[in-house]
């Protein structure tokens, strides 16, 4: 896999790993914390509520010492006068006081009287399940002693009953304690209607004892117990539920209240959550971009160039073609490192063919001068055959000795030495070094202008080289046409012959090192002509056909710009 | 009858030595060999010799060094030097320390003779402007053909 890939894929699931890592850390921590904060909320609210309630046990209390810390009072239970009854216990007297029901009873336990006021201020006998709770026990009128009050909620069967029972004094709260006087206000829709307003929340009732199983009561029936009098749990999205235990005056679980409130707090923390992790994306996201382009343009996009960059060395005919990247970071060292160990290699390989080309050297001297004496001493005389074999010989050793020169000059950088000279002049001196065929006519139509400044020993090799390919592919005879002429700062030479011309894969491989068409040949000639020309920063380029003959031109600029140096 | 020149060849191929001594001696010229500096030497302390042909890489010492070391004879001896190292730095030194010629290996026989025939003839052409010297020579050359005769 490609290293821009596994970047990319380790990152992304680096980015994703991280997100879910914060997205549980945050839902265990943070809004782990904001649910208690929510709870702790919910829990003084629900007591907020308990403390409106128990307020309006003392104000119920506090209104009825009023009555049963009377004189008037002290008497009526005692003689039950109808006066009192007329004046005081009037249906519009206990409906200012918010009062729904009044009973007195002596200390006998016998009610003295006993209203249940209606909302149209009629008055209706007490309710019997009432009856019944006062006659069964004393709980709801005995008082010990003259600082006695009893508050508490009656679970009556219709309604739950908010009362407040004071002894029954005379004015400046001394006994005996004549009896009881009990009031009582109706825990009905509108009571918690009344609640509701004060402590600015809903509210809503159930019995404990309820058995329904399907509604949020039932959880926290389960939950709640004397010991943990309140409980709080998430109705929804939207409200938090806060639930208290009630008891009734007998001190027996008897309704459960339920505080209803917005889920503001927990709704913060997750908009909180939400904004980090996305924050955390954006960041990681820029993040991973930023490292992805960093990465790119220092490293990945170089390394590609750089691999590139040596295919591109690795396939050039001149070998003194460099990487020659500058900078100081590590892909330009290695650059260069690359490039050191290329000069090195090349080096010993120069080594090796100039040892290799004077190792042979000898030899060959051997041979032609042993040749040259058999020829001295056989003379003129010397039989046709052992001419033939002598010639063979002598054309082998200079075809051995060019092999030689051509392999130490391929593995040598080209120094040139520049001089100036014409297209017309250049070409002159290099037909002047080959044997024209007889039956190929060499047409010259270059000019002297312009002038160029090249080396002109190796320049005339090139033409050299080229003239004497043309004639190799014209071996029936032809026309070799050598013109010249000016373009946009280059001299352009052009050789067009009449031979046999070349395949296209031929073409393709002409200026090739070791590539060759001749049974004879290293294939160095064009490869020599391609790197002598570009050291002089031209081009050569070949357009044939098979059986269309063949035109090399050669592109020169007339100021040379020097390219693949030479550094020794 | 004009005094045959003699003409040393100086090198450590041993097959170079022989075919050009066998060429040089059918051209009509006394050759003798050296295959090292030091033999060079002594030969040339020895022997007078018109022509040295010398090759550049010798096993024991540099040909440019030979050159120097060589002793001065009258007239002044031809330095042919011969090569298979042909590189511009070898062929500076070569001139600077006094050769006349520079050829490379595998050389052109021909053009070899050729620059031995030339060169002696300007060494023969200098050799007759100055009587004083001839006579020197004749009378050297006589001590020295006394000292062969007996071989």
């Amino acid at each position: 896999m490609r290293a821009r890939r596994k970047i990319l894929i380790v990152m992304i699931l680096m980015g994703i790993t991280m997100t879910l890592v914060l997205y549980a850390g945050s839902q265990i921590i943070l809004l782990g914390g904001f649910a208690r904060l929510e709870e702790q909320h919910a829990q003084e609210n629900v007591e907020r509520t308990l403390s409106v309630l128990s307020n309006e046990f003392s104000e119920l209390s506090s209104k009825t010492a009023d009555y049963a810390e009377w004189n008037d009072t002290y008497n009526f239970i005692q003689d039950a006068n109808e006066e009192y009854i007329q004046t005081n216990l009037g249906a519009d007297t206990w409906a200012n006081l918010r009062i729904d029901l009044v009973v007195f009873i002596n200390s006998a336990g016998q009610i003295v009287f006993g209203a249940d006021y209606q909302p149209d201020l009629t008055a209706t006998p007490i309710p019997q399940s009432l009856l019944e709770l006062i006659s069964a026990n004393d709980t709801l009128w005995h008082h010990p002693n003259v600082d006695s009050v009893i508050t508490g909620i009656v679970p009556l069967e219709e309604e739950a009953l908010l009362i407040a029972s004071r002894p029954i004094l005379t004015n400046d709260h001394q006994g005996p304690v004549r009896g009881a006087l009990i009031t009582g206000r109706y825990l009905d829709s509108e009571e918690l209607e009344y609640f509701a307003q004060i402590v600015h929340l809903p509210l809503s009732l159930s019995s404990f004892s309820d058995s329904e199983t399907n509604s949020d009561f039932y959880a926290a029936r389960q939950s709640l117990s004397k010991e943990n009098p309140v409980f709080v749990q998430p109705l929804n999205a939207d409200t938090v539920a806060g639930y208290a235990l009630l008891t009734d005056v007998y001190e027996d679980p008897y309704l459960v209240l339920r505080v209803d409130m917005p889920r503001d707090i927990y709704k913060q923390g997750e908009a909180s959550i939400v904004y980090f992790l996305l924050s955390q994306v954006v960041i990681g996201i820029i993040f991973g971009v930023t490292v992805m382009l960093i990465l790119e343009k220092q490293v990945l996009s170089r390394m590609e160039r750089l691999a590139h960059d040596l295919k591109s060395v690795g396939k050039s005919e001149n070998v003194s073609e460099r990487l020659s990247w500058s900078g100081t970071d590590e892909l330009a060292l290695l650059a260069e490192a690359i490039d050191s160990m290329m000069e090195e290699r090349l080096n010993t390989i120069a080594q090796l063919a100039a040892m290799v080309g004077h190792d042979l050297r000898n030899p060959l001297t051997g041979i032609a001068s042993a040749t040259y004496y058999l020829r001295m001493k056989l003379g003129p005389e010397m039989s046709p055959k052992i001419k033939e074999m002598l010639d063979v010989i002598d054309n082998d050793v200079e075809y051995s000795n060019k092999i030689i020169n051509d392999l130490s000059e391929y593995s040598r950088p080209i120094t040139l030495e520049l001089m100036e000279s014409s297209p017309k002049s250049m070409v002159k001196e290099a037909l002047a070094l080959v044997n024209i065929p007889a039956n190929v006519q060499v047409v010259d139509f270059t000019e002297d202008k312009p002038k160029i400044k090249v080396d002109a020993d190796k320049m005339k090799r090139v033409f050299v080289n080229i003239i004497k390919n043309s004639f190799d592919a014209m071996p029936e005879g032809g026309k070799l046409i050598i013109e010249s002429r000016e373009t946009k700062g280059n001299a352009e030479i052009a050789f067009t012959d009449t031979g046999v011309g070349m395949t296209k894969e031929t073409v393709e491989r002409i200026f090739t090192p070791l590539f060759t068409t001749k049974a004879r040949g290293m294939g160095f000639g064009t490869a020599i002509c391609k790197r002598i020309i570009e050291a002089h920063g031209g081009k050569i380029s070949v357009e044939s056909a098979v059986g269309k003959g063949a035109t090399f031109i050669l592109s020169i600029p007339v100021k040379p710009m020097l390219k693949g140096g030479d550094k020794r | 009858m004009k005094e045959r020149a003699r003409i040393l060849v100086v090198d450590d191929d041993e097959s170079v030595r022989r075919t050009f001594a066998a060429i040089l001696e059918e051209s009509g010229y006394i050759v003798d060999t050296a295959e090292s500096g030091r033999e060079a030497i002594e030969k040339s302390n020895k022997n007078f010799y018109n022509v040295a042909l010398v090759d550049i890489r010798l096993l024991d010492m540099e040909g440019t060094k030979l050159l120097a070391m060589m002793k001065e004879t009258t007239p002044r001896m031809v330095k042919i030097v011969i090569t298979g190292y042909p590189t511009l730095q070898n062929a500076v030194d070569a001139v600077n320390m006094g050769a006349d010629a520079y050829v490379l290996k595998p050389p052109n026989i021909n053009e070899l003779l050729n620059t031995i025939k030339e060169r002696l003839q300007k060494q023969e052409e200098e050799k007759s402007y100055s009587e004083e010297k001839v006579a020197e020579f004749i009378q050297r050359r006589v001590r020295e053909i006394e000292k062969e005769k007996p071989k």
